[in-house]
């Protein structure tokens, strides 16, 4: 085999996107963590570890931008440094996500629930798996867990929808909840939009393996 | 359209069997690159579509190559018409040792054309066509020999216009050039496709992804995979293809 070096870098630069990933992932199961107990100094961590992902994401930019510069990579090398940039783009914003959810948790701090939390944790246990899905069909090349990643995100915007509805009932009975509500609403806009993240992760796997620019 | 095909071509030099069984198309205005690793059989194919190889002895050529349904092996055809038609320009800058002016003049002079007026239309038109007339216009007089050799290309290349041809095959045209040199050839073939069908022969990868619209994979004389230029270089259907592209083998 011949460019040895070469393709170390390009496994290092796909190694480092999971590691980026999984990194964004713990993020964001502490963050809920935080937001279900009301751990104002789990949160801080939380917001604190962001600039890791952001330094991670850097870091891979650089490296992937060395490569394209220096090797002048082609087909299924070139998609894969393709995919692992924008991959790597949308689990940084997972961890920005992260970061969001564990600021609200330290401005609800000394408020006082006014319902416990059954469907945001409910939402976030389907959308860690589907980010941890994702990013394993990318690791593993493996396109029919990358399509089934997609059919969960049906079940995240269904539960939104009902979160919605909800917490429109709640503002409803008394205008005192509309603060506490609207936040929590945000905190399930974030994990939905982390849900589609993941989404465009695993539709990256397919370009990465079939050579494929398509939705699922 | 299809202005060339090759329909089941084996070459041998002496028992050594080159090309097996090769079949492709060569369409009109567009550039078809050849890539393989040295020894893959391109430039023995390349050769074979304005048959160079006739010039050797051992060589021996079955299978039919077509120039718009005509076969060029057959027996009434006229190889220096041919070779008028099918053009071609090599890896090493080969003017000839006399004025630029005369290194373009002379294969019209050749094939009957002895108005001055006429002949000097044809030197600037051609200079013109392969972007060195800039370069050259009030150096015409001088030895082709004295001008830097991406400027000798694209005289050699102004030389082959001169005969309007049909098909201009180049055969490693920058691997002796400069970067800056390559630039010029590569914007001049991707120019000149407008006008002409064009084959190339190159090593350098980037080169046949960037100018070329197909391109044929040769590995151990056989024809590995033709495709569009653009499916190569993303996603081949062969993974010796994908090998080879890639930098991982050859």
């Amino acid at each position: 085999m011949t460019r040895d070096k070469y393709i170390k870098q390009l496994d290092e630069v796909k190694k480092l996107t999971v590691k980026m990933g999984n990194k964004a992932e713990e993020l964001v199961n502490g963050s809920i963590l935080a937001l279900e107990t009301q751990d104002a100094e789990l949160a801080q961590k939380i917001i604190d570890q962001d600039k890791e992902v952001d330094e991670m994401f850097l870091d891979l930019e650089k490296k992937v931008i060395k490569i394209i510069a220096t090797q002048a990579p082609v087909a299924s090398d070139l998609r894969l440094l393709l995919t692992a940039l924008k991959n790597a783009t949308d689990v940084e914003r997972v961890g920005d996500f992260a970061k969001d959810i564990a600021m609200v948790t330290i401005d609800l701090k000394d408020d006082k629930y006014f319902t416990k939390l059954i469907m945001i944790p409910k939402m976030a246990e389907i959308t860690l798996k589907m980010v941890r899905e994702s990013l394993q069909s990318f690791d593993e090349e493996n396109v029919p867990l990358a399509k089934a990643v997609h059919e969960e995100d049906d079940l995240v915007d269904e539960i939104f929808s009902r979160l919605f509805r909800t917490m429109t009932s709640f503002v409803m009975e008394n205008p005192k909840n509309t603060n506490q509500a609207l936040r929590l609403m945000l905190v399930a806009r974030h994990l939905e939009r982390i849900a589609d993240h993941a989404v465009n992760i695993a539709n990256r796997t397919v370009y990465l393996i079939e050579g494929k620019i398509e939705f699922i | 359209m299809v202005r060339m095909e090759i329909k089941d071509v084996n070459l041998w030099y002496g028992t050594f069997h080159a090309l097996k069984d090769i079949n492709m198309k060569i369409y009109k205005n567009k550039v078809t690159a050849f890539i393989g690793p040295s020894g893959c059989g391109k430039s023995t194919l390349i050769r074979c579509l304005n048959r160079m190889n006739d010039l050797i002895d051992t060589v021996k050529v079955t299978g039919e190559i077509t120039l718009d349904g005509k076969n060029i092996y057959d027996k009434d055809v006229d190889v220096v018409k041919l070779r008028k038609d099918i053009g071609m320009v090599f890896q090493k800058p080969n003017p000839f040792p006399i004025s630029i002016h005369d290194n373009i003049a002379y294969g019209p002079r050749l094939h009957g054309i002895k108005d001055k007026n006429k002949l000097n239309d044809i030197v600037v038109n051609n200079l013109k066509g392969s972007a060195l007339w800039e370069e050259v216009k009030d150096i015409l007089d001088q030895n082709a020999m004295s001008i830097s050799g991406g400027q000798q290309q694209r005289l050699c290349i102004a030389r082959c216009l001169a005969v309007e041809p049909e098909v201009i095959l180049f055969d490693e045209p920058c691997s002796a050039l400069d970067p800056i040199s390559t630039g010029k050839i590569e914007d001049l073939i991707t120019q000149l496709k407008k006008d002409y069908t064009i084959v190339i022969v190159t090593h350098n990868m980037q080169q046949a992804a960037r100018i070329s619209d197909y391109t044929g994979y040769f590995y151990l004389g056989n024809l590995m995979e033709f495709n569009k230029t653009k499916k190569i270089f993303t996603n081949p259907d062969n993974p010796q293809t994908e090998k080879y592209i890639t930098g991982k083998f050859g």
